[in-house]
């Protein structure tokens, strides 16, 4: 009888030993204590007859009791559930107490009853648990704990009966006392739940093991497609760099070699110009009006160049535009400049603002001023008249360069939306001569912090304007004087 | 056009272009507007030249065979404050940026007509120093804080206009850099560089609103300021 408590506390502190380090500590804290309770409590039952009946009985109860509660603690931690400490001990205490008044009646019939069916309810109890424990593992050392603790549980019925005279002595075990066979089986049984709860255990750590390393190798899985998807990026990229490199090649070539012969044919031509220009022959005349017919033929094509350009180059840039101090009458002249002859004296240019400079760069001011001129003379139809506007506000600080045109020029709605479509799609390049100067002019606006607005001039015609944020007057108390 | 539209353009002009046609043409028209003009066809050819930074004004293509038209500009910056226009072909979303760090006054992408080159010639020799040294001083009453123009019209100062001329006045004509003048005139070094560029907006302003003149007061692109004209105190 001795041997079994012993054995139950061996492998008490074995399971303490085991799983302090693995498991969580108050778990095995808990389940190692209730073992030691069991092995206490078989152990004062095995010796009982040499013992005072508070030892033998009441004492060794208790501890029974108190093994079963605090290893039902142990699973509810491992399953999470809510430990319920005080009804549970409420309840053991009362069972105590209640085997107490037990005690003090001369039949053995109200503490056998009471007795066993307290701990048979408590055995239920940690089978049941043991049962959830072994499917949440899942471990089938679960199903050993629960048919061990059952086992018992039917163990404690039958002494209960055969104490009662309900089952004959020698029908339950011939020649061997109820309580030893009690004992007996309940040590077997307590051994049995201790060594499924450390395998349990056992199987819980292997599983964690398991899913360990599968995430290891999921996550070396997924290192080797990140290194996949590296190479394939770096090789897009060298690509991608190879192609925008071959791009600015045929760009520049486009520059160079296209734009280089116009601009001699340019000049060929104004010096063509000028020269039959001083003549007074009658057929020098007569030529000057092709001429300026393929002058201004050779300006609609630059204007388009430098448009198309300008959008696959200059406005695609993303660092920060560079600006200078640039003199607006020669900005507007130089605008005028590229405007065909006629046209050009068509424009009346009115200043309605005495600020002489602005910071801004040059070239692509010229080229968006140049757009809405040529577009306020492509949609204005015949004789439409074309007026540069440069006017300055001070609340908010604004310079507009307005070209406003007499002409029948398309809705402001129609146009300010075919720009947002535009916008949005950066790429995507207008096929009209007269929207993609407006792209430009907006892009260009856009590198420069301000805006192009279109509105329709009263009565007819459309105002083009260039918006150009200026620095508020106002000074700021930069010193303390 | 409300401004001073004073026509004057450089005596002696250097044009150094590879583009033998155009360079002619344009040399013949700049010589018909009664400037004296020197063709080049490469750099070396202009600084192999007799007296190669004398010139009033330099009208530079920037892909020339041999030393390159930046090379060149910078060349000429460090010797002569004339006049540079920068006439070029070359495309990318940088070679105005380089042009003007590198000291060219304006820049004119290609293809440009003979008419627009000369309005810029006469526009920027207008802005140069060359041609503000020979205008009379302007002239710095720190007492009254004032600035007085030439043509004897007084301009208001605040006191930061008053240290930032200041600043500009001890330079002696040269450029004042953007980190000195933001000490200057009080600010710290990571203030945001707008609020420099709107004090000297707002100078500029006065003096345009106040003189028929142009304001002196240039800005050297991300580089600092710098007062092109002869500038005293009183």
């Amino acid at each position: 009888m001795l041997a079994g408590g012993v054995l139950c506390a061996l492998l008490a502190a074995a399971i303490w030993l085991l799983l302090r380090r693995r498991h969580d500590a108050r778990s095995v804290r808990l389940w190692s204590c209730g073992s030691l309770a069991l092995a206490a409590g078989l152990t004062l039952i095995g010796q009982r007859s040499a013992l005072p009946a508070w030892v033998g009985d009441q004492l060794a109860y208790s501890l029974l009791q108190w093994s079963l509660v605090l290893k039902l603690w142990a699973l509810r931690r491992d399953l999470g559930l809510p430990l319920r400490v005080r009804w549970l001990s409420t309840a053991t205490l009362v069972a105590m107490f209640a085997f107490h008044l037990a005690m003090q009646s001369p039949h053995i019939a109200p503490r056998a009853v009471l007795g066993t069916l307290t701990l048979v309810a408590g055995l239920v109890a940690l089978a049941w648990h043991a049962r959830m424990a072994g499917q949440r593992t899942p471990s089938p050392s679960g199903a050993v704990m629960a048919w061990a603790e059952s086992i018992a549980a039917v163990c404690i019925l039958s002494c209960m009966l055969v104490l009662l005279g309900v089952w004959p002595q020698q029908l339950a075990l011939p020649g061997i006392g109820p309580f030893a066979v009690l004992i007996t089986m309940a040590a077997f049984c307590a051994v049995c739940s201790n060594l499924a709860y450390l395998g349990m255990e056992l199987d819980r750590l292997a599983a964690s093991e398991r899913r360990a390393r599968a995430e290891e190798r999921a996550a070396v899985t997924g290192r080797d497609e990140a290194i996949k998807a590296t190479e394939a990026l770096r090789t897009l990229l060298a690509q991608r760099d190879r192609l925008v490199s071959e791009r600015d090649h045929l760009l520049q070539v486009l520059a160079h070699e296209i734009r280089q012969p116009v601009h001699k044919a340019s000049a060929a031509l104004q010096a063509a110009a000028a020269s039959l220009h001083q003549s007074q022959a009658l057929e020098s005349k007569v030529a000057e009006e092709p001429l300026l017919l393929a002058q201004n033929l050779l300006g609609n094509m630059q204007s388009v160049l430098d448009n198309a350009l300008a959008g696959a180059v200059l406005l695609t840039r993303s660092e920060a535009l560079a600006t200078q101090e640039v003199d607006l009458d020669l900005l507007t002249e130089l605008a005028l400049g590229d405007l065909p002859l006629e046209q050009r004296q068509r424009v009346e240019v009115d200043w309605q603002t005495t600020l002489r400079t602005a910071e801004i760069e040059p070239g692509l001011v010229r080229l968006a001023l140049r757009n809405l001129l040529r577009n306020a003379f492509a949609h204005g139809g015949a004789g439409v008249a074309v007026r540069l506007v440069l006017t300055e506000s001070t609340q908010p600080a604004r310079l507009t360069m307005s070209v406003v045109d007499s002409g029948h020029g398309a809705a402001s709605a129609a146009l300010a939306a075919q720009i947002g479509s535009q916008a949005e799609a950066s790429t995507a390049m207008p096929r009209q001569p007269r929207g993609m100067g407006l792209f430009i002019a907006q892009r260009v606006m856009a590198l420069h912090g301000g805006e192009l607005q279109l509105a329709r001039n009263q009565p007819q015609g459309l105002v083009a304007s260039l918006v150009f944020c200026l620095p508020a007057e106002d000074e700021a108390p930069l010193m303390h004087h | 056009m409300n401004a001073e539209t004073t026509t004057r353009l450089p005596s002696t002009l250097a044009v150094v272009d590879d583009d033998p046609e155009f360079s002619r043409f344009l040399c013949q028209a700049l010589t018909a507007s009664g400037i004296h003009v020197d063709r080049f066809a490469d750099s070396e050819s202009l600084l192999c030249s007799e007296r190669p930074f004398d010139f009033d004004f330099y009208l530079l293509d920037l892909m020339l065979p041999g030393i390159d038209g930046l090379c060149l500009l910078r060349l000429l910056r460090n010797r002569s404050t004339a006049g540079v226009l920068v006439v070029s072909g070359k495309l990318g979303s940088d070679v105005f940026d380089q042009a003007i760090s590198a000291g060219a006054d304006m820049h004119l992408a290609k293809p440009v007509s003979v008419d627009q080159i000369r309005l810029a010639v006469a526009g920027v020799y207008r802005r140069s120093a060359a041609a503000q040294g020979a205008n009379p001083a302007w002239r710095l009453d720190a007492a009254r804080r004032l600035l007085l123009a030439p043509g004897g019209a007084q301009i208001e100062l605040s006191p930061t206009d008053l240290s930032v001329l200041g600043c500009l006045l001890e330079a002696g004509g040269g450029t004042v850099s953007r980190d000195t003048l933001t000490g200057r005139i009080g600010l710290a070094a990571d203030t945001d560089p707008n609020l420099l560029n709107a004090t000297i907006y707002r100078l500029r302003r006065r003096i345009e609103r106040i003189t028929e003149q142009l304001a002196p007061l240039q800005t050297k692109s991300r580089t600092g300021y710098v007062f092109r004209a002869p500038l005293v105190r009183l």
